[in-house]
C-alpha cells in the first residue's frame, strides 16, 4: 500500500487522476489530531489489489468545528458525497463545493461533533428532554418536505417510502419524487438505526470491540469477525492456528450462504412471492443450527478471537455440514425452478436497476452488485487472506448488471461457497484453536485491512496510539456505498421497481448506519 | 303476494349473508392452511378443531377494534367505500345455479348480471383509496381502476365461446348443456383466460397490485381498520368464491356429477378451483402494473378474440357439414 | 409464431413453479409447535453463571476484577469483603446485569481460575421486571445450603465495606 500526503488544494486533481486510472474510493475518513484533522482516502483498484492511501491535513488554526474547510471531491467521486457528509457531521470539517452538506446519520438538528477528541459530552441517549427536543425539530423538518398535498393540482408529488415500510429492509427512508407512478428522482435517507459503533469502540479495549463486530451486519456477522481478526493479526503479527483458520473459513462461508439465503427470500418478498422466503428460511435455519453448534449463538456472532476462535467445534459439526450439503443442493434446484425460470420473475427483474461500470466505479460499489456488472472483483481472490489462496473456487460474474444478474450472481456464489465448504469440511486439522498468549493492545501505528463480506468489501481503518483503546476506528461498510448507488438507478422506474431495486442490491441497514 | 315475496327476499337474503360470512371465514382458514402447507408450516391449529375457529377469533378481534377515521379523510366517502365494496357481491348470489332448480332468480341475462353488478366494487375500491387521503392508498386505487377496466374485456370475451356453444346466457341452461362434456375440454383456452382474468378482477396474487403490501403497504385499504377493513377482506374472499363458482358452472359442468347431490358437486368444483387460485397465489411473484396491462391487452384479449373466432368458425362449419 | 412461443414458454414456466409448490404442499411441515415441542439446544450461550467446583461445591472466584475490567458493556459488578475466619478477602456480592450483557464471553476467556461459564439452561428466559434480570451469581450457592454458602463476613464497618 502506497501512502502519499498531498496538499489541501491538490486533492481534487489527485482524485481526478485516480478516477482516470480506474481507482475507486474505497474508504474515506478522518482522524482528529491536536493541530489538524487528517483526512484519509483509500483508493483501490478493481482486479488485483493495489490500494493507495492519500492523506490531506486540514489545519485547525485555532478555529472552532465547522470553520475548518477543505475542497470537496464529491463532484469527482459520487461516493464521496456521503463520506464527506459523515465527516462533516462527526468532525465539523466543511467541504467547499459539496452540493448538500447536511447531517447524514445524526438528526438534522444536532449540534455535536462526536468524533472530535474535544467532545466530552456524555452520550445523549439518557437525556429525555434533549431527545424529545431533537425529535420535535425533526418533525418540523419533515413537514416542510410534505408540503405538497394530494389536493394540489401538481402532477408531481413526494412520497416517503419508509422509514416504516414493509420492504425497506429495516429503517430506511427513500424520499421519492414521483409523477403518477413514475419516479423522477429518489434519495435514500439513512441514520435511523445509528448507534455510533466507531465512537463506542474508541472507549473500548481492543478485545472489547468484538461484540460490536457481530452487531454491524447481523446477517453476515462472521465476515465482520473475520475482518477484525485479520486486522488484529496484521497489526500484532500473529499467526492463527491451522485448526482455527479452517474453522474460520468454514464459518464465514456458511454464514455467507445464510446471508444470501436471507437476501433471496426478502428479495422475492419484495417482488411479491411469499413462498421462497419460507424455503430460504428453512435452509437458513439449518445453517444457523450448525453455526449454533459451534458458537452458541444464532445471529450476532462474536466467535473469532485474536489468533483463533472462541471455542472448539463439537464432534458433530462436520457430519452436520456433510448432511446439509446434498440436501441444500437439491433445494437449490427447486429455487431455480421456482424463481429464476419463472417468467414473472424474469420480466420483473431483467433490465431493471442497471448499474453501469462508470457508476459502479464512481460510487465505489463492491461485492455481488459489482460482480453482476461484469467486474470479477472479489477480495478473497484479489487480496488473498486466510485459507482462500489454497482453495478452488470461482468468482461468478454476470454482464447485464441488472437485478436479474445480481440474483444470478448471488445464487452462484452460494454454490461456490458450498464448494469451499465441502473442500474444507474433511480437512479440519486437529490442534489448538487459540493462541496461548496474545498481546493486549495494538502496536502504535495505522492499519488498514479489508475482507470480502457477503455484501462487498468490508474495510477497517485503525489508528492506534499504543494505549489500551483504539484512537480511531473507522469501518468501511459495503452497503454504505452500494446503497448510495441507487440514486442513479431510480429515475425512470415505477414505484414497484423501487422496492425491487432496493431488494436487489442487498442492504443491511444497521451496517449502513453503524 | 307482495308479502310472500318479501318473506322470500328476507329468507334468501339472510341465507346469502350467512353463507357469505361462513364461507369467507372458512376460506380465510383454508387460505392460511394451504399457504402454510406450501411453505412447510402448519398454519392455525390451536383454536377449535384443526384451527377452524381461528378466523372466528380473528373476526371477533376485528369487530372489537377501534374504527379509525383519519383526520384528513373524506368522512362520508370513507365510510361508504367498504359497504360499496361488499354489498354488490351479495347480488351475485341471485343467479348462481347452486344445484338443479336451485337458483334464486333465473335471469335470462345470467352471468352478465353478475359481472355488471360486481364491478361496482371497483368504484368502492377507488372511493376507498381516494377518500383515505393517503398517497399509498391513492396509488393502489388508481392501479385497481386501470386493472379492472383492462381485465373486464378478456373476462367477458372468454365466456363468449361458451355462450356461442350454448346460445344462452341463462345459468340454468348453461349447466345442463355440459351433460355430455364439460366446456373445459372444448374451450380450454377460454377457461385459462377466464381464470387469469378473474384472478385479476378479484385482486388476487399475482395480480394483487392494488394492495401490493411490499410496495404500497396495504394499497387502497391502508387507512382502514376494524370491521371496515374486515368488509374489504370479506369482499375479497366472496369475490373469489363467486368467480370460482362461475368458472365451475361455465366450464366444469356446475352441479352435475354422479352419486352426490348437486349442491355438493357444485361446492366441490368451486372449492377445487379456489384451491388452484390459492396455489397460484402462493407460488408466483407479483406482476408490475404496466406488465399487467400488457398481459391483458397483448396476450389475453387477442387470444380470447381468436378463441371466439375459432369457436364461431367451427360451429358454422359443423352447420354446413350437417 | 415467436409471440405464441413466448406465451407458451411463460405458461410452461408457471407450471414448473406450481409443480414445486405442490410438491412442498405434501411434505411434512418443518415448524415445531413451540411451547409443546422443543428443539434440543446443542450449545447455548446463556447468562453468565459461576462454575460449581466439584470438590468444594463452591465457586472459584477470587475477586480479581479481571472480568469487570474487560466487560465491554460494563454489566458486571462485584464486592469484596473480609472473611471473619481468616481475614482473607472473599467475594460478598457478584451481580451481572443481563439487560446490558452482550454475551461476548470475554469475561469467561479472561478469568484466571475459570470460574465463569455460560449457564446451560433454557433458552426461553423471560422476566416481568427489570430487577429479575439483574442476576445475583452467588444466589444458588446460598440456596443450596452447602457449608460454604454463607460467606462468613467480618463485622461490617464502613471502611471494610469499601
Amino acid at each position: 500500500m502506497t501512502e502519499t500526503l498531498v496538499a489541501q488544494d491538490e486533492i481534487q486533481s489527485v482524485a481526478r487522476q485516480c478516477l482516470a486510472q480506474g481507482y475507486f474510493l474505497e474508504s474515506f475518513t478522518a482522524v482528529d489530531f491536536a493541530e489538524c484533522i487528517e483526512l484519509v482516502y483509500h483508493f483501490n483498484h478493481w482486479g488485483p489489489c493495489q490500494r493507495s492511501c492519500v492523506k490531506v491535513l486540514v489545519p485547525k488554526n485555532g478555529g472552532s468545528p465547522g470553520a475548518w474547510s477543505t475542497p470537496s471531491i464529491s463532484s469527482i467521486y459520487k461516493s464521496a458525497n456521503w463520506f464527506e457528509r459523515e465527516i462533516h457531521e462527526f468532525f465539523g470539517v466543511t467541504f467547499a463545493g459539496h452540493p448538500n452538506l447536511k447531517r447524514l446519520l445524526l438528526p438534522e438538528s444536532s449540534e455535536i461533533f462526536p468524533l472530535l477528541k474535544s467532545f466530552k459530552g456524555e452520550p445523549k441517549g439518557a437525556d429525555v428532554t434533549q431527545s424529545l427536543k431533537l425529535m420535535q425539530e425533526d418533525t418540523r423538518e419533515f413537514k416542510t418536505q410534505e408540503a405538497v398535498s394530494l389536493t394540489q393540482k401538481n402532477k408531481d408529488y413526494y412520497l416517503n417510502l419508509g422509514p416504516q415500510h414493509p420492504s425497506t429492509h429495516g429503517v430506511l427512508r427513500v424520499l421519492l419524487h414521483l409523477a403518477g407512478e413514475r419516479v423522477l428522482a429518489g434519495e435514500p435517507i439513512i441514520g435511523y438505526s445509528h448507534r455510533h459503533h466507531e465512537k463506542m469502540m474508541e472507549i473500548q479495549t481492543y478485545l472489547g470491540c468484538w461484540p460490536n463486530m457481530g452487531r454491524l451486519d447481523y446477517v453476515g456477522a462472521m465476515s465482520y469477525n473475520m475482518g477484525y481478526a485479520l486486522l488484529a493479526e496484521k497489526a500484532m503479527g500473529l499467526v492463527p492456528t491451522p485448526r482455527a483458520e479452517h474453522i474460520r473459513v468454514l464459518m464465514t462461508e456458511l454464514n455467507r450462504v445464510s446471508s444470501h439465503l436471507l437476501w433471496m427470500g426478502t428479495f422475492l418478498l419484495d417482488l411479491g412471492a411469499f413462498t421462497p422466503f419460507f424455503y430460504c428460511f428453512d435452509d437458513r435455519e439449518k445453517i444457523l443450527d450448525i453455526l449454533e453448534m459451534a458458537t452458541g449463538e444464532r445471529l450476532t456472532y462474536d466467535y473469532f478471537r485474536f489468533g483463533g476462535v472462541d471455542r472448539d467445534i463439537p464432534a458433530e459439526f462436520a457430519p452436520a455440514i456433510k448432511d446439509f450439503i446434498p440436501e441444500f443442493k437439491k433445494r437449490l434446484r427447486d429455487y431455480d425452478k421456482l424463481i429464476r425460470q419463472n417468467i414473472i420473475f424474469e420480466k420483473r427483474t431483467k433490465g431493471l436497476g442497471i448499474l453501469t461500470k462508470e457508476n459502479a466505479l464512481a460510487y465505489g460499489v463492491t461485492g455481488p452488485s459489482l460482480r453482476a456488472a461484469g467486474v470479477a472483483q472479489d477480495l478473497r481472490r484479489d487480496e488473498p487472506y486466510s485459507l482462500y489462496p489454497t482453495l478452488d473456487f470461482q468468482v461468478p460474474t454476470s454482464t447485464d448488471s441488472d437485478a436479474y444478474s445480481r440474483y444470478w450472481v448471488r445464487f452462484r456464489e452460494m454454490e461456490e461457497s458450498l464448494k469451499i465448504i465441502s473442500q474444507l469440511v474433511d480437512k479440519i486439522p486437529a490442534g489448538e484453536t487459540k493462541l496461548a498468549r496474545i498481546p493486549k493492545n495494538f502496536p502504535k501505528g495505522e492499519y488498514y485491512s479489508a475482507c470480502e463480506s457477503a455484501r462487498g468489501t468490508f474495510g477497517m481503518y485503525l489508528v492506534s496510539d499504543g494505549t489500551l483503546n483504539p484512537y480511531r476506528f473507522h469501518l468501511r461498510t459495503p452497503s454504505f456505498s452500494n446503497l448510495n448507488a441507487i440514486v442513479d438507478m431510480l429515475p425512470g422506474c415505477v414505484v414497484s421497481d423501487v422496492v425491487a431495486i432496493l431488494g436487489s442490491i442487498d442492504i443491511v441497514l444497521p451496517e449502513i448506519d453503524r | 303476494m307482495i308479502f310472500k315475496e318479501l318473506i322470500k327476499i328476507i329468507i334468501y337474503g339472510t341465507l346469502v349473508v350467512l353463507f357469505i360470512s361462513v364461507n369467507a371465514l372458512f376460506l380465510v382458514w383454508a387460505e392460511r392452511r394451504v399457504s402454510a402447507r406450501i411453505q412447510l408450516r402448519r398454519g392455525p391449529i390451536h383454536v377449535g378443531w384443526q384451527g377452524l375457529l381461528q378466523t372466528v377469533a380473528d373476526a371477533v378481534k376485528l369487530i372489537s377494534k377501534e374504527l379509525v377515521l383519519p383526520k384528513e379523510a373524506d368522512r362520508f366517502l370513507y365510510i361508504l367505500a367498504p359497504m360499496l365494496v361488499f354489498a354488490p357481491l351479495l347480488s351475485a348470489f341471485l343467479v348462481l345455479p347452486l344445484a338443479q332448480n336451485v337458483v334464486i332468480r333465473d335471469l335470462n341475462i345470467g352471468f352478465l348480471f353478475i359481472f355488471s353488478l360486481t364491478n361496482i366494487t371497483f368504484i368502492g375500491i377507488f372511493i376507498a383509496g381516494w377518500s383515505s387521503n393517503n398517497k399509498y392508498a391513492l396509488l393502489g386505487s388508481m392501479r385497481a381502476v386501470a386493472q379492472n377496466i383492462s381485465y373486464e374485456i378478456p373476462l367477458l370475451l372468454s365466456t363468449m365461446g361458451v355462450v356461442l356453444l350454448t346460445g344462452t346466457l341463462k345459468m340454468s341452461e348453461l349447466v345442463p348443456a355440459q351433460a355430455k362434456g364439460w366446456f373445459l375440454f372444448t374451450q380450454p383456452v377460454a377457461f385459462l383466460i377466464f381464470l387469469c382474468s378473474s384472478l385479476a378482477e378479484a385482486n388476487r396474487a399475482p395480480f394483487d397490485i392494488p394492495e401490493a403490501e411490499s410496495e404500497l403497504v396495504a394499497g387502497f385499504h391502508t387507512e382502514y381498520s376494524g370491521m371496515r377493513f374486515a368488509l374489504f377482506f370479506l369482499g375479497e374472499y366472496t369475490a373469489i368464491f363467486i368467480s370460482s363458482a362461475i368458472a365451475a358452472a361455465l366450464f366444469l359442468g356446475g352441479w352435475q356429477g354422479p352419486l352426490l347431490p348437486g349442491l355438493v358437486w357444485f361446492l366441490i368444483k368451486t372449492y377445487g378451483i379456489i384451491f388452484i387460485v390459492m396455489w397460484i397465489r402462493w407460488t408466483f411473484p407479483r406482476l408490475r402494473s404496466d406488465q399487467l396491462m400488457a398481459l391483458a391487452w397483448k396476450v389475453l384479449i387477442p387470444l380470447a378474440m381468436v378463441n371466439v373466432f375459432v369457436t364461431a368458425l367451427v360451429l358454422e362449419l359443423q352447420k354446413i357439414l350437417a | 409464431m415467436n409471440y405464441l412461443k413466448e406465451i407458451f414458454r411463460g405458461f410452461w414456466s408457471l407450471l414448473v413453479g406450481m409443480e414445486v409448490t405442490i410438491r412442498y404442499f405434501f411434505k411434512k411441515p418443518v415448524t415445531v409447535i413451540y411451547p409443546r415441542e422443543r428443539l434440543p439446544i446443542k450449545r447455548f450461550k446463556g447468562p453468565i453463571a459461576f462454575v460449581v467446583d466439584e470438590k468444594s461445591k463452591d465457586h472459584l472466584c477470587i475477586a480479581c476484577n479481571a472480568c469487570i475490567k474487560i466487560c465491554p458493556s460494563r454489566c458486571m459488578s462485584l464486592e469484596i469483603g473480609k472473611s471473619a475466619a481468616d481475614g482473607k478477602r472473599v467475594l460478598t456480592d457478584f451481580k451481572v446485569n443481563y439487560m446490558l450483557c452482550s454475551l461476548c464471553s470475554l469475561c469467561i476467556d479472561v478469568c484466571p481460575t475459570d470460574a465463569l461459564k455460560h449457564a446451560e439452561g433454557d433458552y426461553d428466559m423471560v422476566s416481568l421486571t427489570q430487577k429479575e434480570l439483574v442476576m445475583d451469581l452467588l444466589e444458588p450457592f446460598e440456596k443450596r445450603g452447602t457449608p460454604l454458602t454463607k460467606i462468613p463476613l467480618a463485622p461490617q464497618t464502613p471502611a471494610a465495606a469499601k
